[in-house]
């Protein structure tokens, strides 16, 4: 009778761990659609913040969650520029805004993932637009 | 007369071959090191930037290494925090010159050697590799296949995962370039 309790009470925490486990290797991804964002700024300060120090604010907004508020440039296919100099990749299931929106002002919501020094923009991706 | 002509033809020639560049900004790069009967670990950037400079043949890209996005979220974590070591070395970067290239030979698809230098995890390395270039409609592609070893850049493979990760990595890149 000890015996098949201590068999239990093996076989509970053995397929305990490997739910546990399981649930490690396999959790999903961030979703930045929902997360709340650590920093909401306005397009030309983001871009500022850049230009006068790259590795700061790298360092500050790297891999973070960014609302953005700026003027939409340019869309192209499932990417849209907001400024001229700051790039977003839409989210997999974002529909890209209509021309309409050009020229209007947007707000992004997107993870930052770096400064691309070739055509000194910022590039964002998961990025959904505010309805 | 003649001297302005000379003159003009010459100014005319450095403003054709001066900037004539293609780029784009939504590059695809491709690694993977899988070992077979393990999970496969491999990753796609999508956002990656190339610079073709086509009157000199120089290239330059550009992937940012947050970009990579792996099926398995922790394996993305371990990726960036273990390896890469992201938040240090955000930028994946190759700078070389395309040997011999010509904006007029690629009406068919052609092949050519690319030499540079490669920085990955803040380490350079120079590499060589063959592209395929075509023109098509306006734009050109470029492709490229070759592999590396983790350890060239200093990146150790702890050995209790060793054995799941190949010890070169394969690394294809495809670009669509619009002139800029």
């Amino acid at each position: 009778m000890k015996n098949k309790k201590i068999l239990l009470g093996a076989l509970v925490a053995i397929v305990l761990v490997a739910i546990l486990g399981y649930n490690y290797i396999y959790q999903d991804h961030r979703d930045i659609e929902s997360e709340k964002p650590a920093f909401t700024v306005k397009a030309i300060d983001f871009i500022n913040d850049f230009q006068t120090n790259e590795e700061v604010a790298t360092t500050k907004y790297l891999n973070k969650t960014v609302e953005i508020e700026g003027t939409l440039s340019s869309i192209d296919g499932n990417t849209v520029v907001v400024e001229d100099v700051i790039f977003f990749a839409l989210s997999e299931n974002e529909t890209p805004p209509t021309p309409d929106k050009l020229k209007t002002t947007v707000h992004i919501k997107a993870r930052c993932i770096g400064y691309d020094n070739l055509l000194e923009e910022v590039k964002l991706d998961q990025a959904t637009l505010r309805k | 007369m003649k001297k302005l002509i000379v003159f003009l033809v010459f100014f005319g020639c450095i403003a054709q071959s001066f900037g004539q560049k293609y780029f784009t900004k939504t590059g695809t790069l491709n690694f993977e090191g899988s070992v077979e009967a393990f999970e496969p670990v491999k990753a796609s950037n999508k956002t990656t930037t190339a610079i073709l400079d086509v009157s000199t043949g120089k290239l330059a890209v550009l992937g940012l290494v947050k970009g990579f996005r792996f099926k398995n979220a922790l394996m993305e974590e371990h990726f960036n925090e273990n390896y890469m070591e992201s938040d240090t070395y955000p930028k994946a970067t190759f700078t070389g010159m395309i040997d011999g290239f010509s904006i007029e030979d690629i009406s068919t698809k052609k092949e050519y050697t690319v030499e540079g230098d490669l920085t990955i995890h803040g380490k350079t390395k120079k590499v060589t590799a063959t592209v395929f270039i075509v023109e098509n409609k306006g734009t050109i592609d470029v492709a490229t296949n070759f592999s590396v070893a983790p350890g060239d850049f200093d990146i150790e493979i702890p050995s209790v995962v060793s054995e799941k990760i190949s010890d070169t990595i394969n690394i294809s890149a495809s670009f669509n370039l619009v002139k800029r």
